[in-house]
């Protein structure tokens, strides 16, 4: 049905008018223009697509647009602010967790969700909290090393 | 651009021929056309060097290579290898890949062997470039070239730095009609400057930031998003279609030319939802093998035995063995299944048209689309984005096809980005394989005889890396093609053969050792007598 959404992305105000059914990532992709966020599988299988929803990392592909009505979704494209890279994305730099970079944008915003909710995660759980988003070049444990040393730098309020 | 086109209807080095000797000819690009560009041609490297790079009049470094970047980060390393012969700062350097139009011919970025084929013409081009720059600033400064050196873009009285000319002084971004006869030799590797240092990859940012465009990230004007209707099974045959559900969805158009079905949405979405409201009846025909027939499928499957190498006598080994093996090894399809399934859009016109592939294969890529709308391949531009991965898996085009035979029915441009369900369903996969293995060794552990027999997977890797006095390698039938013995596609993936080869060797060693009660590591260094491969399985065994 269609149906006209409000919502705040990459802090913006946006609003959408579609059938309310459709996944968050096609809304983000076509009608609105950001590329981003990735299709991996659409099938809540590889973690592509994963953007915040309310600092909740959530897998777009699935998610119907009609539930972000009201709520706070960020994207890849609203981590840096100005020419100012966030610390996730420079650490990821900075240890090569990047080979193609097709998953890189739903990896990063997987991180950015669980340095969120627990600021300062041993590796176990950063490997934990990973180990569904899916890199086929392998970037895994330079991803956890990027993961660690961006800990720190938010930590420290240099965000 | 200016009106004055005569240089165009005659042949380029006929014009210069007509200017005379000692001119430093520049041509601008505009001159020429895209599908002119010097020696555009097809199964080799060109020698002009400007095929390979322009320099800009603010010295900024264009590098042209029909090599993609998959991830594996050439986008910097090949931006080195030039800088470092050129002689200008690696920041200069920015990387021009896989377009069809302006880069010169490739036969597919697989293999590793960007690096090591395509690198020395890069750095040739690269270091005559240099020469040739020299030569011209010898004649702007008035100095003999014995007195010059180049560095940092620039060319330099050795004696009086200050006096200097700089290379977008001299090039002007244009086409440089001066070559060397004697080609200079490449900085030897213990000179290297750039080369050889971890420097930034001018794709992370964009990656980082979601700026990084995928072929299923480029937006056209009036671009609408394709999906093509599959069958069931491998070699089914349409019988019956109804496309009245998909003409329901608002705005679905559905286009049919004989068993090829697409429908085109201005929504990725809804275009999938369109599709599944088509009813398809088709002819199946019966399935021949399943994962448990295969092994045997593959193993009673004729073709002719090749050889891989042969020496010593096996019955003499057999002879000599106080314990025997005889075992078989089997490997499964693997699918390469990179993150981005294979992604295109295709922009065609009456008189050419433009297609943006996730591809391996750029080049090969335009006369296959070319074929299946009719248009020559110098008429199909190919224009490589970042690719989401391939790992030999994005050789095949078939998804630019489909954009393409859209986008022409269509009349505007169309995007095809395969479900992940297609992508692993036409996959060309790591084909699956039996290895046979018989071996034999004495009492004092050494082996005596190995015969080793690789079905349909390829021989790379296979050769026998210990010390056997006795051996036989054989390898039989294709690993790469099908549908054939292989009832699907089935293709290179990551190191094809070696995977197959190398797990069913050094799973027989272990076997070996076990059965002997050796360990697998002392066994292994007692049959082993090159000395870089001791090396190897040493370093490997510490790192374990």
């Amino acid at each position: 049905m269609e149906q006209t959404i409000r919502f705040k992305l990459n802090n913006r105000a946006v609003s959408v008018t579609t059938d309310g059914e459709r996944p968050l990532l096609w809304v983000l992709r076509a009608d609105l223009g950001l590329t981003g966020t990735k299709y991996g599988c659409g099938r809540n299988q590889c973690g592509a697509c994963t953007v915040l929803i309310d600092k909740q990392a959530v897998r777009s592909c699935i998610y119907p647009i009609k539930n972000v009505a009201g709520k706070e979704v960020v994207t890849i494209e609203g981590l840096a602010s100005g020419d100012r890279l966030h610390p996730l994305q420079k650490a990821f730099m900075k240890h090569g967790a990047v080979q193609c970079g097709f998953c890189t944008p739903g990896m990063i915003l997987k991180s950015y969700g669980l340095l969120l909710q627990n600021p300062r995660p041993s590796r176990e759980q950063i490997v934990e909290s990973m180990e569904p988003s899916l890199c086929r070049c392998g970037t895994y444990s330079r991803i956890v090393d990027a993961i660690q040393t961006a800990a720190v730098e938010m930590k420290e309020g240099r965000a | 651009m200016d009106n004055n086109r005569g240089p165009l209807t005659m042949d380029r080095r006929e014009f210069v021929k007509l200017l005379g000797p000692g001119l430093y000819v520049l041509f601008s690009m505009d001159d020429f056309g895209w599908a002119q560009q010097p020696e555009r041609r097809v199964g080799s490297y060109p020698e002009d060097f400007n095929a390979y790079l322009r320099i800009a009049g603010d010295g900024s470094v264009t590098c042209y290579s029909g090599k993609v970047e998959l991830g594996q980060g050439i986008i910097a390393a090949l931006a080195q290898m030039l800088a470092e012969e050129l002689e200008v700062p690696f920041e200069s350097v920015t990387m021009v890949m896989g377009d069809t139009f302006l880069c010169p011919w490739d036969a597919g970025t697989n293999g590793s062997r960007s690096i090591k084929y395509f690198g020395p013409a890069l750095r040739a081009a690269g270091a005559e470039a240099r020469e040739v720059l020299n030569e011209m600033a010898a004649g702007h400064l008035g100095l003999p070239k014995e007195r010059l050196a180049a560095k940092d873009g620039a060319v330099f009285e050795k004696a009086n730095p200050a006096n200097k000319v700089t290379y977008g002084f001299l090039a002007k971004g244009k086409i440089i009609e001066k070559h060397l006869e004697k080609k200079p030799p490449l900085k030897p590797a213990a000179a290297f400057a750039v080369c050889g240092k971890s420097l930034p990859r001018a794709d992370f940012q964009d990656k980082v930031t979601g700026k990084a465009r995928f072929a299923g990230d480029v937006r056209l004007p009036k671009m609408l998003y394709g999906k093509v209707l599959r069958p069931p099974a491998h070699g089914a045959q349409l019988k019956t279609v109804d496309l009245s559900g998909a003409k329901q969805v608002r705005d679905a158009v559905v286009f049919q030319d004989g068993d090829f079905v697409g429908v085109v949405h201005p929504l990725p979405d809804m275009a999938e939802k369109a599709l599944a409201g088509i009813k398809a009846e088709y002819e199946i025909p019966a399935a021949v093998v399943d994962d448990k027939s295969i092994y045997t499928h593959i193993a009673n499957m004729a073709a002719k035995d090749n050889t891989v190498e042969q020496k010593g006598d096996l019955a003499q080994g057999e002879k000599q063995a106080v314990l025997k093996f005889e075992e078989s090894y089997f490997t499964p399809y693997v699918a390469h299944a990179a993150t981005e399934t294979h992604s295109a859009v295709a922009d065609v016109r009456a008189d050419g048209a433009t297609v943006y592939i996730g591809t391996q294969r750029p080049f090969g890529a335009d006369g296959e689309i070319g074929k299946a709308i009719g248009l020559p391949s110098n008429q199909v531009r190919v224009i490589t984005p970042y690719v989401g991965g391939g790992y030999g898996g994005k050789s095949q085009v078939g998804q630019a096809v489909q954009a393409a035979r859209l986008s022409k029915m269509a009349g505007v441009p169309i995007q095809v980005v395969w479900p992940r369900g297609e992508d692993f369903f036409y996959d060309t996969f790591q084909p699956a394989a039996v290895v046979k293995i018989r071996s034999g060794m004495d009492e004092a552990n050494r082996i005596t005889y190995w015969d080793y027999h690789v079905l349909f997977a390829g021989d790379r890797s296979s050769q026998n890396i210990y010390h056997v006095p006795n051996l036989r390698t054989l390898s039989r039938g294709s690993s790469f093609g099908g549908p054939g013995p292989h009832p699907f596609g089935t293709g290179a993936w990551r190191g094809p053969g070696s995977n197959t080869n190398i797990f069913s060797r050094e799973s027989h060693i272990d076997l070996m050792a076990a059965k002997a009660g050796l360990d697998p590591m002392e066994f292994r260094l007692k049959n082993l007598s090159d000395e870089r491969m001791i090396r190897v399985v040493k370093a490997a065994a510490d790192k374990f």
